[in-house]
């Protein structure tokens, strides 16, 4: 199909302001875990090893008697984002 | 050193790290302006700080203590106070260099930049957050209005009124019956009228078990459904009673509030009015016709008002309206400015929802969800609607009660990870 070029034009101009995230950074995603893992709160994740928390992860989606709620949590990320969110936790202080 | 003493010693350290660096930028470090201080706004306000270590970052919020509503349910039925739910920004002060400036934002010149506070002074931005979150329909339901809330206060804000309306219970006469009326959604918090109710059912069951607890409900169904009704047939047998059908008339003289039904009579009528986004928003023209903010979700940007961002209950972003997705969109909010400030791609949100209900002090049940956003730029659970669930039905009670340690948790981190 051919398109007319304004049309074409105005399809490149918009496309960006909407396709122009490629998922979440490992930052973004290493963030929304303080709200429960923190003071007080479930087990800290400073000091965990990338491995640890990508073990962890995986037992988790496996397990959802023993992880509760985090099993659920868990399944809103891929493999390939919780070796990108391990990496980046393990470099926290 | 003493653990708090090192902690302390850390925040300071940190701080004195931060704060030249602002100082040396102040003429051309951007100006983040954040109005409101609950999870929303102090939330943005830290992680603000960690996503641009120069910014000025200005939080506006009148009062020097929050009082979480995240907890006053408990704090209603003696499970908990009012002083166990007050925090104060001090920490985030001191540790992210932090201004608060103790006043009300009057009104806002989306053109020329600039907040109006009620001191007379205004404050100019880079960038707004706007963390307002709700107002009360007052035309909503008659009889129900500014003058009759002294006597049927919703306690939908902690504070004094979750004070008055906990005297109100107490004084329920034996075998009388509260009712609690629930707004049509989106209203502030969706499960916590239930978890109002089932706590209430808890108190007079200690108390005054012949005691009935009532649900006038707006909604068809409501989140957490059938573990709620599991609780209330395990917890409080026969006690519990949901009525479908809108309020639209109490009476605040005879305790009585009316759906199409017909007149319910109540020794006390907890009224959740209808809601909307706070006045300022409304007034600032940020609201559609829904009584919403519209937002982009890649960055929590106004689609009425560039340079403003609006995040927690205000929004219209397709969030539930909770403590911890304000907090989530908070911090997805402040990674997209912080990128927009370094010019660098603005990368997907991704914000948790996490909600526990107590039913009874060691009785809990639970809702999650992982948020991202779609092609279409409209918020879904994440992993093609994977990522999210509830407590599993049919659960022991020690599974229940693990939960309620759960639930202790996740209010302990949670008010850490906002105000310190």
């Amino acid at each position: 199909m051919r398109l007319p070029i304004p049309l074409l034009t105005s399809l490149l101009l918009f496309l960006p302001a909407v396709a122009n995230a490629a998922g979440p950074s490992a930052k973004a995603m290493a963030n929304t875990c303080f709200i429960c893992h923190g003071g007080g709160g479930q087990e800290s994740l400073r000091g965990m090893r990338a491995s640890e928390v990508i073990e962890e992860m995986r037992e988790m989606k496996r397990e959802p008697r023993e992880g509760r709620l985090m099993s659920v949590i868990a399944k809103g990320f891929s493999d390939a984002e919780i070796k990108a969110m391990a990496a980046y936790i393990a470099t926290l202080k | 050193m003493t653990d708090l003493n090192r902690r302390q010693f850390v925040g300071l350290a940190g701080a004195s790290l931060l704060l030249p660096s602002v100082t040396a930028n102040a003429a051309t470090a951007p100006r983040i302006v954040v109005i409101g201080g609950g999870f929303g706004g102090a939330t943005f306000a830290k992680y603000m700080r960690k996503a641009s270590p120069t910014a000025t970052i200005t939080l506006v919020e009148p009062k020097s203590t929050f009082i979480s509503c995240v907890g006053s349910n408990e704090a209603l039925v003696g499970l908990s106070s009012l002083s166990k739910l007050s925090f104060t920004y001090d920490r985030l002060k001191a540790s992210y260099g932090i201004k608060q400036v103790l006043s009300t934002a009057r009104s806002i010149d989306v053109v020329n930049r600039k907040v109006k506070l009620a001191t007379g002074a205004s404050l100019d931005y880079d960038r707004l957050i706007l963390s307002t979150g709700i107002e009360f329909r007052y035309d909503a339901i008659a009889g129900w209005n500014k003058i009759t809330e002294k006597l049927l206060p919703s306690a939908w804000h902690a504070g004094p009124e979750t004070t008055q309306l906990a005297a109100q219970i107490k004084a329920i006469p034996k075998g009388g019956t509260f009712i609690i009326t629930v707004p049509p959604m989106p209203y502030r918090c969706p499960p916590a009228p239930y978890e109002r109710a089932s706590l209430v059912a808890w108190y007079l069951s200690q108390t005054n078990p012949t005691a009935k607890v009532l649900i006038l409900d707006a909604n068809a169904t409501f989140p957490k459904q059938q573990l709620f009704e599991e609780g209330w047939g395990r917890l409080y047998p026969g006690m519990v009673t949901r009525i479908v059908g809108a309020v639209t008339e109490v009476d605040a003289a005879s305790h009585t509030a009316k759906t199409a039904n017909g007149g319910y009579k109540g020794a006390v009528v907890n009224v959740i009015p209808p809601q909307r986004a706070g006045t300022l928003a409304t007034a600032t023209g940020l609201t559609d016709a829904s009584g919403w903010c519209p937002v982009d979700v890649l960055t929590f940007e106004s689609l009425l008002a560039p340079g403003v961002h609006i995040i927690g209950d205000a929004a219209a972003s397709g969030l539930p309206k909770s403590g911890t997705s304000a907090s989530g969109g908070a911090k997805a909010a402040a990674e997209a400015i912080g990128n927009l400030l370094g010019g660098r791609a603005v990368t997907d949100p991704v914000i948790i929802n996490t909600c526990y209900s107590r039913l009874a002090p060691n009785y809990a049940i639970g809702i999650a969800s992982v948020f991202g956003r779609d092609n279409s730029g409209k918020i879904v659970v994440r992993q093609g609607g994977a990522g999210t669930g509830t407590s599993p039905l049919g659960a022991s009670l020690a599974y229940r009660r693990t939960e309620a340690s759960d639930a202790s948790k996740w209010f302990r981190a949670m008010i850490a990870d906002t105000f310190s």
